[in-house]
């Protein structure tokens, strides 16, 4: 057979010619894929062409269905169809490309399953960043609001404490102040916990004694727990006390295992064990020192099963029956924080003997300082300084009052309640350093800082601001340093605090 | 009298087209997603007010949008069904300019919106997230339970009879 002949027969099994007039009669067929009798129409054939007549009107010239799926008398085909008008007949032409299309299957397949699953991967991720971005402002906008309070709490316990009061008035209120400092710690870790999931949390290298340090840990669980569970704290003389490190993260961390503990412990004991560990570089020039702490409960204990949940963020195991572990930061702020200190913590228990949980943490050692001998101060010629503070909630203006009442800085305060108070006030007196809140009743804060620094007397334009702020958000506080404020004061604060922000500035 | 009306089915792939027809005509659901490739055609006679109606159903391969959909499928259309997926925002969050196209090229055309695989709605997701202008009549349906499936179906037929 020749090989011309051979491509015709292939050709032609696979291409079925037929004519049909406008009402869909079919007056030719060569039958060459489906057998469609002359006389019949073709809109009995298949659904496909059940409707056909109705568009062949609407045809103008040649037009292609591809992809159409027949099934006839169990056979399944796949054709292209294509029509064509010529001189007022209609010709239509079946293309058999089953095999084509079934091979094509597979990949469209894949195709479109891949589109899905990454369609549905972007919206997860989408939707974990607005969980995310949600819970961050969240906690960013409570810890402004109860900063504020604690500023007016903290800053007055500290006057208190400055008054006549009896031994039993000091110790009161010396447990009232370390409550309340707990509570701003607590707040700013609130803000830790997306920090450290965001990878964005640093680490301070501080001087501190941890004997100091644990007697600290001591004496607040002794009081806050003064019930049937015996508390300890011991440290092994072995241990290097004097440390470089990050003592916030330290205390955050084995606060939260021992209130941890002792929320699951009925009767019996809590312990901190502190012992040099076993892990410690070997090297006797090396001033790094892995710690071991060891806080154990005589409590329930914890299943086997659930120990390696209890990482978990904020699992807490038999909710019905505990209250929130820690102070509701979860032992998963116990785990990153620790890893951050390229620490570990393991944990061994077994259900109604207790739970002991092991941290292993490096900290560089130092040298302990000699205790300095205090020079009296004597009295020199202090040149009073002129503190403007913008602020129109009474409380917090009798809290700066107190602040600045017999201060040895010679800092003398004046009070404006709101933005055109302080400018009435600026150009009258000089003004060292102005003091402002973020929400200044008649202009907002960036307003008025522009306001101050696009003065055109050198006096006021060139004064030093700070902002008192409750506000957390990292966004907010950027962008008053691009205005070039003094100093950012973070609610609650201290005097000392307070003070140390005023002669930085002053300094500056 | 047998009245034949086409009727084709636009959307995403994925999003429940050929469930639904099976659903409609069959009375059958499967799990397993199997990809349309060109078109399949389904009929199914339903009786509106006293007078039978013959569905020509057009169960075409999904598609990104419209404008990508083979032009020659919806000739001779006499109703369009545009189903999105509710549990998948990329099946709708077009729906728009999807439907402006529909309003712009087959004006006199019916249509109706559907969203298909209601089932996986939740207490906290349901019918209520979908509060846009142009979800407002749309039809919630589940092909894996056949909800509104024939109210849907139904209410598009009669749509092609006024």
């Amino acid at each position: 057979m020749a090989y011309g002949n051979l491509k015709k027969q292939l050709f032609e099994s696979r291409v079925q010619e037929i004519e049909i007039s406008q009402k869909g009669e079919v007056i030719f067929s060569d039958n060459a894929i489906f057998n469609i009798p002359e006389t019949s129409n073709i809109s009995n054939f298949h659904l496909f062409f059940e409707l056909f007549p109705e568009i062949l009107t609407s045809i103008n010239e040649n037009i292609q269905f591809p992809c159409i799926n027949i099934e006839i008398d169990g056979v399944k085909k796949i054709i292209d169809v294509e029509v064509i008008k010529k001189d007022k007949r209609y010709f239509l032409f079946f293309f058999d490309l089953t095999e084509h299309y079934e091979n094509s299957q597979p990949i469209v397949q894949e195709k479109n399953e891949a589109s899905i699953a990454k369609n549905k991967l972007d919206f997860e991720k989408k939707l974990l960043e607005a969980k995310e971005e949600f819970k961050n402002t969240f906690l960013a906008n409570l810890n402004h609001e109860i900063r504020n309070p604690l500023n007016n709490l903290l800053g007055f316990l500290e006057t208190l404490s400055a008054s006549s009061l009896s031994y039993e008035q000091m110790e009161l209120l010396k447990v009232a102040q370390k409550t309340g400092l707990q509570l701003k710690v607590l707040m700013e870790d609130l803000l830790d916990i997306s920090k450290i999931e965001d990878g964005v949390l640093e680490l301070k290298h501080v001087n501190f004694n941890l004997s100091t340090f644990m007697a600290a840990i001591y004496k607040h669980f002794q009081h806050k727990y003064s019930s049937d569970i015996n508390f300890t704290v011991e440290t092994d003389s072995k241990v290097h006390t004097a440390l470089i490190g990050d003592p916030n993260r330290l205390h955050q961390i084995l606060f939260n295992l021992i209130e941890n503990a002792f929320q699951n412990t009925y009767r019996g004991s809590v312990s901190l064990l502190v012992v040099p560990s076993p892990n410690n570089p070997r090297t006797k020039s090396s001033n790094e020192t892995v710690i071991r702490f060891i806080i154990k409960d005589t409590g329930k204990g914890i299943a086997q099963e659930k120990i390696s949940k209890v990482f978990d963020n904020y699992l807490q195991l038999e909710k019905e029956k505990l209250k929130p572990l820690g102070d509701g930061l979860g032992l998963k702020i116990v785990k990153n924080l620790v890893q951050l200190m390229n620490g570990t913590v393991a944990v061994e228990s077994k259900i109604d003997v207790g739970t002991e949980f092991i941290l292993d943490i490096p900290f560089t050692t130092r040298i302990p300082k000699k205790k300095a001998y205090k020079t009296k101060k004597i009295p020199g010629i202090y040149i009073n300084k002129n503190i403007l503070v913008i602020e129109d909630i009474k409380d917090n203006q009798m809290l700066f009052f107190k602040h600045f009442l017999n201060n040895d800085e010679a800092y003398v305060m004046h009070l404006a309640t709101d933005g055109a108070m302080a400018f009435s006030l600026l150009e009258k007196k000089r003004i060292d350093v102005i003091i402002a809140k973020t929400t200044i009743p008649d202009m907002d804060i960036f307003s008025f800082i522009d306001k101050v620094k696009e003065h055109p007397e050198d006096s006021i334009n060139k004064t030093p601001i700070i902002v008192a702020s409750g506000n957390s958000l990292l966004e907010f506080q950027n962008t008053l340093e691009e205005k070039e404020i003094s100093n950012y004061l973070m609610k609650p604060f201290t005097k000392k605090e307070l003070f140390k922000a005023i002669k930085e500035s002053l300094n500056q | 009298m047998n009245i034949a009306k086409k009727v084709v089915l636009l959307g995403h792939f994925g999003v429940g087209k050929t469930s639904l027809v099976r659903r409609f005509v069959d009375m059958a659901f499967s799990e397993e997603y199997l990809v349309t490739m060109g078109v399949h055609i389904k009929k199914k006679t339903i009786t509106i007010n006293g007078e039978d109606i013959s569905l020509i159903i057009w169960d075409i391969e999904g598609k990104n949008n419209i404008e990508e959909a083979r032009k020659s499928y919806l000739l001779g259309s006499h109703a369009f069904v545009y189903v999105f997926d509710v549990s998948r925002p990329e099946t709708y969050e077009n729906i728009e300019s999807e439907i402006d196209y529909i309003k712009e090229h087959f004006n006199s055309i019916p249509y109706c919106i559907v969203g298909n695989k209601a089932d996986l709605f939740t207490k906290d997701f349901s019918e209520s997230f979908f509060d846009k202008e142009v979800f407002k009549n749309s039809y919630f349906t589940s092909a894996k339970t056949g909800d509104n499936v024939e109210t849907m179906f139904a209410e598009i037929a009669q749509k092609t009879l006024s």
